[in-house]
């Protein structure tokens, strides 16, 4: 069943004087409880490829289903709330709020949302085990180390359980030992809660973790295995 | 690009818009610096040459004006500071890059202060150009209190003072981030940003929050146990050196306790925020709490503005109520009527009459008509105004007053002449003898170490007179100094009108009669005499320095204007550097309204906080003018000090209120737009700025 569909997606922007064309044509398609590695050389229109699938960015041309919904006809608050409690976002630069515990920045969505952080307490306390940071959950963010910060962006991207996490490089910035934790973190999201999996790398290792690799260049979809 | 020198340019042409905006917040400062020069001359020009009561008055006014003028310029130096850190935080990885690639310290330094100069140098030729038709509106302003001013020039030596505290100023704010851009290492260009940086905390126990702890308590402790006022007097004017002194310490202990105290009120109202702001409110308060220096100098530029206005309403309030208070509760217990050539109940316009003995001189005609409604129904008084600039009391410039028999017999009671040092019967033997002789204020006798049987070498018309010290003491509802009736040679020209007609009833007389009688004369001699009763004459005072405070109120709404300048250029900058967070709240689900909510509550919250910082400097000095200046020069040794200090709060705070609420209401105002247009692009921009969509810049091309 799929959850996400992208046809004939074309993005251009603009960089200083130039047009870039970021992506041409691309059809996806992604089922539920699916973990894909999206791949290429840099400049090939992956992370835009997964922007787009967010809704954190429009395509200039084509159309993106997500459960259901076309992204193109929602407005902006709409589209918001689906970013709020469908996705989870992870990215390369950790993100983290440096005014906000382990704990608080991993309930940010949901405080987002209007919820009472009380009332998630063991939701919290769930994702921050599973992400082994049980004992750190009052932590600021300088006092983690980098694979630490990136366990706690995971976590705030699991703690709304959404049904699909965007990740844009989750282990670019890390060494290989923090990297396969948060691989081996992904991978059990996906096997244990069915959760559908995105994530943008250009690291082979990394991408042996995904059940399919789709390959992008110059902003097509060059090949899928 | 041919010399270093246009990177300066490039670079203030890149963030135009907070180049002028630092370039606007100077120039307010420079404009009414300048504006206050060409008020001074104006009013000069019409009140021949400043000298008597006007010129003490139009003194005085410089001196606030010129005053404000630098509390403007200092709020904008905390501007400045503000923009140049944050330009040199932002611009970390550029400036990283050319120091990697080759630039010395030296040059970065040069860069950073080059900038500054040319803002500064916008700005002041911006309030320069301005501050003469800003003088000039001050000065047609007067006429609505109906005194007509004359053209005030611009001079020399204003241009040269706001030029000097214009540029001055900007590059001293400048220094710091200019140094701190010069300690930035090249390896900063290599490094991704560091995401968490660490949130800046500040510790009571901290040097400078203790320093600023132990100076507040001493300072307060010494004033409130041994008031100065209570020993300070006008000559030498240490009651002023005292004020501007310790105005000054509790500025500073204010600013060295401001970012403790910050972080304690966020972390108070924090629960409140998020309980009832959401996470909007919470993140707020967080953010308050990330940057204490830079918010303090925000604060503070509001803070500024608003302690002014307070201070200054106190220490009109102490003047007016409560030393002319207690005067005149003397005064008017011998209630009477004065008749004079000019109408004292104008206010500000009375003025450019008192104290120009040309003009103020009465009529013989009416002076022969009173005398006959008079006839023996009171004793007559007939007063000259006399400048002897060694005797003028409570200034130099102040006039003295000449009064005849029947006047000096009056003495006699204690409630119209206060007699403080001396005996009251040689006061009245001396001043009844031929030759001159005088009275004076305690601040004048203390000045020449005299008093009573002592003498003073005074100018007369006719050159040095030795006039006799009857009595210190005081006389109506100022401390002036008086001459006898045998000094009248030595001080009246031949065949001059006295300038004031004194009328004391009589016991047995019907007042109600003889006050309709007397106000005839008002009728008979239209703009030749004007009558005034003895409460009159108090708020002819304090009418005076009322309508000069509301011209006062309006330079101050300018200072805050001036902060809102420097916050929307702080507003702009701090969100300029946090896209990158907003960029991710949006990723995460923050809606547009959630973020603004955030950044619009800052804003209002640093107001609010520069309300308060202003509340406590400006309450702190209206206490301290009272604390400070005292009763001596006024006449009132025995005057309860603390108790004033208490009084002047309330006038203090009925003054600024405005104050308070302009400023978080201009502060979520103007951070309105800043905030609409950080949440406009999509939130992929946010997170790559150097990205700009296609739609968005196609829009912001249109």
């Amino acid at each position: 069943m799929s959850i996400l569909h992208a046809t004939q997606l074309n993005k251009e922007y603009q960089m200083g004087e130039v047009t870039v064309h970021a992506l041409r044509g691309v059809d996806f398609v992604v089922n539920k409880g699916e973990f894909i590695a999206i791949m290429g050389a840099s400049g090939s229109g992956k992370s835009t490829l997964l922007h787009l699938l967010g809704g954190l960015d429009s395509p200039s041309d084509g159309e993106v289903m997500l459960a259901g919904k076309r992204l193109a006809q929602l407005n902006d608050n709409d589209l918001t709330i689906i970013r709020r409690r469908e996705i989870g976002f992870i990215f390369q630069f950790f993100n983290l709020l440096p005014t906000l515990s382990a704990a608080e920045n991993i309930a940010l969505p949901l405080l987002i949302d209007g919820k009472r952080i009380g009332d998630y307490a063991a939701k919290v306390d769930e994702v921050l085990t599973l992400v082994g940071l049980a004992d750190r959950k009052d932590h600021r963010p300088h006092q983690l180390s980098g694979g630490q910060q990136q366990r706690v962006a995971i976590a705030r991207a699991l703690v709304t359980d959404p049904a699909i996490i965007l990740a844009d490089e989750p282990t670019g910035n890390l060494d290989s030992a923090s990297g396969g934790e948060i691989l081996k973190i992904l991978r059990h999201a996906c096997d244990e809660k069915e959760q559908t999996i995105i994530m943008v790398t250009h690291d082979e290792h990394a991408a042996k973790y995904a059940d399919r690799i789709a390959r992008l260049k110059d902003g097509m979809i060059d090949a899928q295995s | 690009m041919k010399s270093l020198n246009e990177l300066v340019i490039r670079n203030l042409d890149q963030s135009r818009s907070r180049t002028l905006l630092t370039a606007l917040s100077v120039s307010i400062g420079v404009a009414t610096i300048t504006a206050t020069g060409v008020f001074e001359s104006g009013i000069k020009a019409s009140w021949g040459g400043g000298e008597g009561p006007a010129g003490f008055i139009v003194n005085i006014t410089a001196i606030l004006f010129t005053g404000v003028g630098g509390m403007i310029l200092l709020a904008a130096g905390f501007l400045i500071f503000n923009a140049f850190a944050m330009t040199v935080t932002q611009r970390q990885k550029q400036i990283g890059m050319m120091r990697a690639l080759g630039m010395t310290r030296k040059q970065v330094m040069r860069l950073i202060l080059l900038e500054a100069l040319a803002t500064g140098g916008i700005g002041t030729i911006i309030g320069l150009l301005l501050g003469q038709p800003f003088g000039q509106a001050i000065l047609s302003s007067m006429s609505q209190f109906g005194f007509e001013a004359g053209r005030g020039s611009l001079r020399l030596q204003d241009v040269l003072l706001a030029i000097f505290l214009g540029m001055g100023i900007t590059l001293f704010a400048s220094l710091v981030p200019a140094r701190r851009a010069a300690s930035v290492s090249p390896m900063t260009a290599l490094k991704e940003t560091d995401d968490a940086k660490q949130v800046t905390k500040v510790e009571f126990r901290s040097p400078r929050t203790m320093a600023g702890f132990i100076v507040g308590i001493l300072i307060w402790a010494w004033l409130l146990i041994a008031p100065p006022g209570e020993w300070s007097g006008y000559y030498p004017p240490l009651d002023l050196v005292l004020l501007q002194v310790v105005g000054i310490i509790w500025l500073f202990a204010v600013i060295l306790l401001a970012p403790y105290l910050f972080q304690k009120a966020a972390d108070w109202v924090k629960p409140f925020l998020w309980k009832f702001g959401g996470i909007s409110g919470r993140l707020a308060a967080d953010n308050l709490q990330r940057n204490p220096a830079r918010l303090t100098l925000t604060a503070l530029s509001f803070a500024i503005g608003i302690s002014v206005l307070v201070g200054a309403a106190g220490l009109v309030s102490f003047q007016n109520d409560v030393l002319l208070g207690t005067i005149s509760k003397n005064a008017l217990q011998e209630a009477g009527w004065h008749i004079y050539a000019f109408d004292r109940s104008s206010g500000v316009a009375q003025l450019s009459s008192f104290g120009n003995t040309s003009a103020s001189a009465l009529d013989p005609a009416v002076i022969e008509a009173a005398a006959e409604i008079v006839r023996d129904r009171a004793e007559v008084g007939t007063i000259y105004m006399v400048n002897a600039a060694e005797i003028g009391s409570p200034t130099t410039g102040f006039p003295s007053f000449l009064l005849n028999e029947s006047e000096v017999k009056r003495f006699r009671r204690p409630e119209v002449f206060n007699l403080l040092e001396g005996d009251r019967d040689e006061m009245l033997r001396l001043l009844l003898q031929p030759g001159c002789a005088l009275t004076t204020s305690p601040a004048v006798a203390a000045k020449f170490k005299v008093t009573q049987g002592h003498s003073i070498s005074v100018t007369g018309i006719h050159g040095k007179v030795d006039c006799v010290v009857a009595g210190v003491g005081s006389y109506g509802i100022v401390p002036v100094s008086l001459l006898s009736p045998g000094a009248r040679d030595f001080f009246v020209p031949e065949g001059r009108t006295p300038d004031t007609y004194a009328i004391h009833p009589r016991p047995d007389t019907d007042r109600a009669a003889l006050e309709a009688d007397i106000f005839k004369l008002e009728e008979r001699f239209p703009d030749k005499a004007f009558v005034s009763t003895a409460d009159q004459e108090v708020r002819a005072v304090t009418d005076t320095s009322d309508q000069l405070m509301v011209i006062f109120n309006g330079m101050l709404l300018l200072a805050i204007v001036g902060a809102a300048f420097g916050m929307l250029n702080t507003v702009m900058v701090g969100i300029l550097e946090r896209q990158k967070e907003i960029g991710l709240l949006r990723a995460v689900g923050s809606t547009r309204g959630q973020i603004m909510n955030m950044l619009i509550l800052e804003s209002v919250l640093t107001g609010i906080f520069g309300v308060l910082l202003g509340a406590v400097m400006g309450f702190g000095w209206a206490a301290i003018s009272a604390l400070t200046i005292g009763g001596i020069a006024w006449t009132l040794p025995d005057l309860d000090l603390r108790a004033a200090a208490w009084v002047v709060l309330t006038p203090a705070f009925l003054n600024g209120w405005w104050a308070f609420i302009a400023a978080p209401l201009m502060a979520g105002l103007i951070a309105y737009p800043v905030a609409r247009s950080a949440v406009r692009g999509s939130a992929v921009d946010a997170l790559q700025p150097e990205r700009r969509d296609i739609i968005s810049a196609n829009r912001s091309a249109q």
